[in-house]
């Protein structure tokens, strides 16, 4: 018969090297502690940078005037629009355009399509 | 390969999403689409219109009914070619009638598993390496 393992006592940390180990942490706001037996890391809220907010304005600016409709898009240029995406690829051979995207910009970007089953 | 999120222009406030630039390669055509990276699909799912464009055939692919998004859709699976940047695959993709989405979907067996990808929604980047070996 199998003896039952011996309780271990859980380990204690070391708080120092934890502070060195999460000092890296400081300048985004989180604060180590203890919960319990448990470590904790508080995470502040993120900022998104500003450089990154205003390229993403620019980059909507330039969809928002197609929202709803299929467009070809090339190194940031919509080359084509139409109501459907077979109108879209037509116009994008006839115009010899190769590597565009083509998509619909969408009326509501918040909608979820995700979470596909089956 | 580090990619920004596609921003969208919303009715009341645009929106960052982790999508990326895919081809899909078709007897007819190569037709790039927009593709939300969705790690909560199991299976690549392409709107139908795309196969159609590209020249797959669906026509030997069995009809499945499928849920997504809510919406219960008839969707064909097929093996296609796949290409984002140099790297190229093949995998399952379920083209899929109606549908009523602005983007395709790349799930977990159909991309994430050819790709590690680390999405930094605070920076609005991401992350994607091909899994090459």
């Amino acid at each position: 018969m199998a003896t039952p393992p011996e309780p271990v006592e859980p380990e204690r940390r070391d708080h120092r090297r934890w502070a060195a180990a999460t000092s890296s942490l400081g300048s985004r706001g989180a604060r180590p502690y203890c919960f319990g037996m448990q470590q904790v890391v508080h995470l502040a809220e993120p900022a998104t940078p500003a450089e990154v907010a205003r390229a993403g304005r620019a980059a909507a600016e330039l969809l928002r005037p197609f929202r709803g409709r299929y467009v070809g898009r090339l190194n940031g240029e919509i080359v084509a629009v139409a109501d459907a995406p077979a109108e879209v690829v037509d116009r994008l051979r006839a115009d010899h355009v190769v590597g565009a995207v083509v998509f619909r910009v969408p009326l509501d970007p918040s909608v979820d399509p995700g979470g596909a089953t089956g | 390969m580090r990619f920004r999120f596609e921003h969208l222009p919303g009715p009341s406030a645009d929106v960052a999403r982790p999508a990326l630039e895919v081809a899909i390669l078709g007897a007819a055509e190569t037709i790039t689409c927009l593709c939300l990276v969705d790690s909560g699909s199991l299976h690549n799912r392409f709107g139908a219109w795309v196969a159609d464009l590209a020249g797959i055939d669906l026509h030997d692919a069995a009809e499945q009914t499928i849920g997504i998004g809510g919406v219960t859709i008839k969707a064909r699976t097929v093996t296609a070619t796949l290409q984002l940047a140099e790297f190229r695959w093949e995998a399952p993709v379920s083209f899929c009638h109606p549908w009523p989405f602005d983007f395709q979907l790349l799930g977990q067996h159909g991309f994430l598993r050819w790709f590690t990808v680390s999405i930094d929604a605070a920076n609005e980047t991401f992350d994607v390496t091909a899994n090459t070996e």
